[in-house]
């Protein structure tokens, strides 16, 4: 029923009529959004030849075909392909006609058009090819173009977490938007029958490679596989499935050596290499399956790429296990132990030699090869596609469970929600949250500083609001609680530097209906400090967003110490080097990362004496001590947290005083064991087993985790105990202030922490 | 005093080392931006980054003249790596086939005759040539050249460079402690100066022949221009984690990928070459790609082994002999070499024993403590024979079955642990081929540089000789030497003989040895060395005697014995490796124990002087 669900428009650069990975992507990528809830308009780059590749996608009730060329949906359109701008036109005039949620385009040179045509802004699901993967390639121009489409787009679909990290890493832009969307294995019912013995007594090994026959994909070697494993006592067969054959200008003979090495389909010139032709893609999949061991084998060069290869994969789908480059992904993929990496021609043989002869090590590398691709079916894909569109498109909320009061009543006109600050950094994912409920309607106070603002604006947007949030308890609550409407609400969003300073107390207390602190020991210095009512003064923890936090740790991870944010001096830089410093004592495999602004980029800070003077000593020890000179690095601050913290296994909280830190939280939501100083209120927010008094204790701590097995037991405990801080739940619970009162009996506390007590 | 200067000789110049336009130059503080969550919120948070009084420039300067300094300083420093960027990208294009078809035609056009003529066959050539790859060096100055590098300017800059940098890196190795001093007093008198991502254990390797500066990721561009550095040096595994480049290839850490990035393009506009030490398996860091096409010049050789780190010196006849593997199994092991390991270390019988997973502080008493190892490597093979071990290995690579490698096992296990002789002999090989100097000084060939830079294996011979005669035994056997003398003084006696001697010893400067003859008389006794060390200007002094019986080993064993002990000098005794108080006869010396003035020999054991003894004929056997 398309009409009830988010409606995506689709397109490739890609011709449905060829048969190649981009095509099946494409079809994949449909059939998975279809199954993830959404009606899909795809529309066609090329005039249909063959519907090979379409054809199943017409059986899906939700899948509208558009063909711009039968349709003549452009004037002067040709056989010949759309071009970029062709498409870019076609998809506008379909969108003009009926707006869609989310598009989903292909291909780089594309999506930049698109992005530059602005048009889609905000519903653009970018997958990008050709993506530049190395430092060198990335110029100023490939930058300000990805920038660009990030910009543009609501989310950057990543083939692989190396790609995600590169892309975050390199522009700023793409940071909170980079997730992650693997390949996508289209279901097959083609399976190596896990009964048939390898290579049984007098039948050959039978190697499987299907694909295209080129110098960087070591065909022409494997070859010689047949003759390598008789040497070793191993009968076997080298099965070659593909018609593709490279002409390399820097190897003018390659060609020819390759074709006289394949014989012809039928009559092999090489004894055991057997050549099928090219096939269509069921027939390679028998193929395949009848096979005992799948050959990836290739040149260093590529192992460089950042995008995974769909054949390892489906090799895997079949039953087969695959011989294989050792590199850091496929290690991920497969484990580091997974006994079929090989860097040779010799250790090719060796390894085939080995699976043959023992059936433990084929069964264990199968087992790997058909457990990873498992993680890459259709419906894994439209799992992930179901919760970007839940922050995208839907409410967070499935209909009926814990709905907040007063959502989804479509009786009522949606509530007039205005949100007022300088600095929204905490609160947007929230305004994006808000936006996409059905019973709120939000406008943004943007103010110019902390106490500066466009009055007529202001007055303009109190008149209208029924509800008021001032994100911090500055100037802006001070300006609502005197001019807002009689009888709208007023929310003030109460951090931590307000609290000290002169601004609660010019706030007219008896016009907020609420203040909202990030923890409950802030909300009891609050009531302390103010003097306001008990029920007035509620805690929500800060959002974290743990599925994009939430990534695989780079190996040695586990002895990397993280600081995130040393300004100003009570973050206390100089405890977090007690920590290092007495580590490092016993193993100095222990590093300390320091994410942060620097000091003298802060005026407020740096004209401070004591803040000079702490810094200095600080920075001064890094250089003298020898068991800090090079131990500590500082890197850059950026809002690539999410990738940094990869290189993280323990996150330090040093800090005198915090009234919630997110950095431990996040360290949490990435699998990093926090390490927190016992700052007041800390165990209000997190679990006393991270809390320690003293930079000793930390370090004995860390020290105590120093086995693989409990540093990783600790930090799965950590994140689980951060789905606490989880944006829909925080979210949900701000969307209950909102309504509070127009639901009667709404209930109270409005959130509990695991910490609180 | 007569000298010949040998052909090809360099002077004493040391390009790229300082007076650089920036050498010492102040950077600036320029502000990053700010990390969403935890920055100061609150009155001034949208304020600018301009450092206070006291800021970088120190306590109590102006504010704005810091602030001046720090802006022009960064400029400086801009400017010179965008235009070592735009030189690089100018001369790819002028290599493009695009530019080259350009400049044909239009010579063609400008000349009919002959360029018009040659025009089809220069047509041919660059069609011919249309896909033949880019020498490493073309690649890599036009990629990096390209690169998004100047948004990296978050942490501080010169401010932090100058609180935190290390500077000469002492370390806590306790076989450099043994060896005797911090690693920048080993150097004092070496000249090669080395910079760039340095793991610890590349340090304690290069610390005894060069002086070393590591850099850290926010430091580097700022350190590098202060160091004066001939060579910046990238060690594969300086960027394994554990060390503070880690991750610098992975994808997953692009910011430190483009400081490692930007270090290397300063080194250039710096004109200082830049060597990638490729350590690693390639499997571990396949994004080592473009790094190595960005470095002038790759070694695949490591640094090889420091024999003030390795040596033998303390081993004892009575080491186990029961075979040892030094280190845990490894799950990449090739497949080979897991298959051997797995048969030789498998079970409650297995013949060779895992020692598990080490520091590398702790292997060089390891490899003195026993006398049998099995490795998979054969950097590590070297190093243990180095130690005096008997070696097995590397497997996996020799082709060598299980069955094969097991009877050697047994064997080694059975016989004796190595004697002096066999040691002295191994030793040889390495210091010869494989220790650190004889790596740096083929690196410093690599990079362009000076060979003299690596100085610390220089010697020269002191010797008399009566007459031509008597000289020319003395080239002929100091030609035969396999460490030859870099000088040779020689003193004549009569005036007369000064010509013959010369011209007897024109064998050696035409094999680049530096000669230098003189008529000074030469007192009798111990100190007759004096008056010709002053002549020297090599850091180490062997005297030599005329009675022609030395070896051709004797002055590689001498300076193998004494970069073992890192001794101030070494003479022959009943003790083979072995510290002394005294020395009868100081057979290869330190320059400045000898010259005249320098302390009598009968005092350096008593002040402390490190004094190192071999035998003359060590025994076979242990």
């Amino acid at each position: 029923m398309p009409g009830s669900r988010p409606s995506a428009l689709v397109y490739g650069d890609v011709d449905l009529n060829l048969l190649d990975g981009s095509a099946v992507w494409l079809q994949s990528v449909t059939q998975a959004l279809v199954a993830a809830g959404c009606a899909v308009t795809l529309v066609l780059k090329a005039p249909v030849r063959t519907d090979r590749l379409i054809a199943p996608l017409r059986d899906l009730e939700p899948v509208t075909i558009r063909s711009p060329h039968a349709e003549k949906l452009l004037p002067g359109l040709t056989e010949a392909s759309l071009t970029v701008s062709q498409a870019v036109a076609v998809l506008a005039a379909i969108d003009a006609g009926r707006r869609h949620d989310l598009v989903v385009l292909r291909g780089r040179a594309l999506v930049s058009a698109a992005a530059r045509d602005g048009k889609f802004d905000g519903r653009l699901w970018s997958y990008l090819t050709d993506v530049p993967q190395t430092v060198p390639a990335m110029t100023p121009k490939a930058a300000e173009d990805l920038t660009a489409i990030a910009k543009a787009s609501r989310y950057l679909l990543c083939q692989t977490e190396e790609l995600r990290c590169f892309l975050e890493g390199s522009v700023a832009a793409a940071c909170g938007k980079s997730v992650l969307f693997p390949p996508v294995l289209p279901a097959g019912d083609i399976r190596r029958d896990p009964e048939r013995t390898v290579a049984a007594a007098g039948a050959p090994l039978r190697l499987v490679y299907t694909g295209k026959f080129a110098p960087r994909w070591n065909t022409l070697e494997m070859t010689r596989l047949p003759s390598l494993l008789a040497a070793r006592g191993v009968p076997a067969e080298v099965h070659m499935v593909g018609d593709k054959i490279h002409d390399d200008p820097r190897d003018p003979g390659y060609r020819r050596r390759m074709r006289a090495a394949l014989g012809e389909v039928g009559a092999p010139s090489v004894p055991g290499v057997i050549w099928h032709g090219g096939q269509p893609r069921a027939e390679a999949m028998r193929l395949a399956a009848a096979g005992d061991i799948g050959l990836s084998w290739r040149h260093p060069e590529l192992d460089a790429s950042l995008e995974l290869s769909t054949k390892v994969l489906e090799f895997g789908q079949l039953g087969l296990p695959v011989i294989l480059n050792r590199t850091p992904m496929h290690e991920a993929l497969l484990g580091a132990d997974y006994p079929l990496f090989a860097a040779s021609l010799d250790d090719v043989a060796d390894v085939a030699a080995a699976a043959a002869a023992d059936p433990a090590v084929f069964a264990l590398a199968a087992g790997r090869t058909a457990a990873a691709a498992a993680s890459f079916s259709l419906e894994r894909a439209a799992g992930r596609l179901r919760e970007c569109l839940s922050r995208a498109v839907a409410p967070l909320l499935p209909a009926g469970a814990d709905q907040p009061a007063g959502a989804g009543d479509s009786s009522r006109p949606a509530l007039r929600v205005v949100v007022a600050g300088h600095d929204l950094k905490f609160f947007t994912p929230l305004i994006e949250y808000f936006r996409l409920q059905p019973d709120l309607e939000v406008r943004v106070d943007q103010w110019a500083a902390l106490g500066e603002h466009d009055e007529a604006v202001s007055r303009e947007l109190a008149e209208w609001a029924d509800v008021v949030i001032c994100e911090w308890c500055g100037p802006n609550a001070v300006w609502y609680s005197r001019h807002k409407r009689r009888g709208s609400r007023l929310l003030v969003h109460l951090h931590r530097f307000e609290l000290y300073s002169h601004y609660p107390g010019q706030v007219k207390a008896g016009n907020v209906d609420q203040v909202i602190c990030v923890s409950d020991h802030y909300a009891r210095l609050t009531r302390e400090h103010t003097g306001w009512p008990a029920a007035k003064v509620r805690s929500v923890p800060n959002p974290l967003d743990v599925s994009q936090l939430d990534r695989p740790k780079l190996d040695g991870a586990q002895y990397h110490l993280g600081l995130i944010g040393i300004v100003p001096s009570r973050k206390r830089l100089d405890l977090a080097l007690d920590v290092i410093e007495e580590l490092r004592r016993d193993d100095d495999r222990y590093l300390l990362y320091v994410k942060s602004g620097m000091p003298w980029e802060h005026w407020w800070v740096w004209q401070n004496p004591a803040e000079r003077e702490h810094y200095s000593a600080a920075l001064r020890r890094v250089q003298r001590s020898p068991l800090l000179r090079d131990a500590v690095v500082f890197d850059d601050a950026g809002p690539d947290v999410a990738a940094w913290l990869r290189r993280v296994g323990f996150v330090l909280s040093t800090s005198d005083d915090e009234s919630f830190h997110v950095a431990p939280a996040e360290g949490m939501a990435s699998r990093a064991v926090p390490v927190i100083r016992h700052w007041p209120g800390a165990e209000t927010i997190y679990d006393k087993r991270w809390i320690r008094e003293t930079p000793a204790e930390m370090a004995a701590l860390i020290a105590s985790l120093s086995s693989p097995r409990e540093w990783r037991a600790a930090g799965q405990a950590a994140h689980e105990q951060a789905r606490a801080f989880e944006l829909g739940a925080v979210c949900r619970a701000w969307h209950r202030l909102l309504t509070a009162g127009l639901t009667p009996g709404a209930a109270s506390p409005v959130y509990q922490l695991q910490g609180s007590g | 005093m007569t000298e010949v200067t040998p052909a090809g000789s360099g002077g004493p110049g040391r390009p790229g080392r300082s007076g650089g336009p920036g050498d010492g130059a102040p950077g600036d503080a320029v502000p990053g931006n700010g990390r969403p969550g935890d920055a100061v919120p609150g009155d001034g948070a949208d304020g600018d980054a301009v450092p206070g009084d006291g800021a970088p420039g120190g306590p109590g300067e102006d504010a704005g003249l810091a602030a001046e300094r720090e802006r022009l300083a960064r400029q400086l420093r801009d400017t010179r790596m965008q235009l070592a960027m735009t030189q690089a990208r100018l001369s790819a294009l002028e290599q493009s086939a695009t530019m080259r078809f350009g400049r044909m035609v239009a010579n063609a056009a400008h000349r009919p005759w002959p360029r018009g003529a040659l025009l089809p066959r220069d047509l041919y050539r660059l069609w011919r040539d249309r896909g033949a790859p880019k020498s490493g060096a073309q690649n890599a100055a036009t990629a990096l050249a390209s690169a998004q590098l100047a948004d990296l300017a978050g942490t501080g800059e010169r401010f932090l460079s100058a609180l935190t940098a290390p500077g000469v890196l002492s370390l806590a190795d306790p076989a450099l402690t043994l060896a005797g001093a911090g690693a920048g007093a080993l150097a004092a008198g070496n000249g090669l100066v080395i910079t760039g991502a340095l793991s610890a254990l590349g340090c304690a390797t290069l610390a005894p022949d060069a002086v070393v500066h590591p850099l850290l990721p926010h430091n580097a561009d700022v350190v590098l221009e202060g160091t004066g550095a001939d060579l910046v040096l990238i060690e594969a595994s300086a960027l394994l984690p554990g060390a503070p480049w880690a991750y610098a290839t992975d994808p997953a850490a692009a910011d430190r990928g483009r400081r490692l990035a930007r270090m290397i393009v300063m080194a250039r506009s710096l004109g200082k070459p830049v060597v990638l030490v490729r350590d690693v398996p390639a499997s571990r860091m396949p994004g080592i790609g473009w790094l190595a096409s960005s470095c002038d010049a790759v070694v695949d050789d490591g640094l090889g082994v420091q024999l003030a780190r390795f040596n033998p010196i303390g081993v004892t006849p009575a080491r186990p002999t029961g075979p040892l593997y030094a280190g845990d199994r490894d799950p990449r092991e090739a497949p080979a070499v897991r298959a051997l390991l797995d048969s030789l270390t498998s079970g409650p019988q297995a013949p060779v024993r895992l020692a598990g997973a080490r520091s590398w502080r702790g292997l060089p008493a390891l490899y003195r403590e026993h006398a049998v190892f099995v490795t998979a490597s054969a950097a590590q093979a070297r190093e243990q024979a180095a130690c005096g071990a008997r070696v097995i290995g590397p497997i996996g690579a020799d082709g060598s079955d299980a069955d094969g490698v097991r009877a050697r096992v047994e064997e080694a296990r059975a016989a004796r642990p190595l004697g002096p002789g066999e040691v002295r002999a191994a030793l040889r090989d390495i210091f010869a081929e494989h220790a650190t100097p004889a790596r740096l000084a083929a690196l410093a060939r690599t990079a362009g540089l000076p060979a003299g830079l690596v100085s610390g294996r220089q010697v020269a011979v002191l010797a008399r000789a009566a007459g031509a005669a008597q000289a020319g035994r003395l080239a002929a056997a100091l030609l035969r030497q396999r460490l030859r003398p870099a000088e040779v003084i020689v003193a004549t006696g009569a005036d007369g003989e000064a010509g013959p001697v010369r011209d007897a010893l024109a064998a050696l400067a035409d094999h680049g040895v530096r000669v230098v003859t003189t008529a000074a008389e030469l007192p009798a006794g111990p100190d007759w060395p004096r008056p010709l060390a002053r002549l020297a200007s090599a850091p180490w002094l062997a005297p030599w005697t005329a009675d022609g019986t030395q070896p051709e080993e004797y002055l590689l064993d001498l300076a193998c014995a004494r970069e073992c002990a890192q001794a101030d000098a070494v003479g022959f005794g009943a003790g083979e490796y072995e510290f002394t108080r005294w020395l009868d006869e100081p057979a290869l010396a330190r320059r400045d124990l000898l010259v005249p003035g320098g302390p009598p020999a009968a005092d350096w054991g008593g002040h402390g002087l490190r004094l190192f003894t071999v035998t003359a004929h060590p025994r076979t056997r242990s």
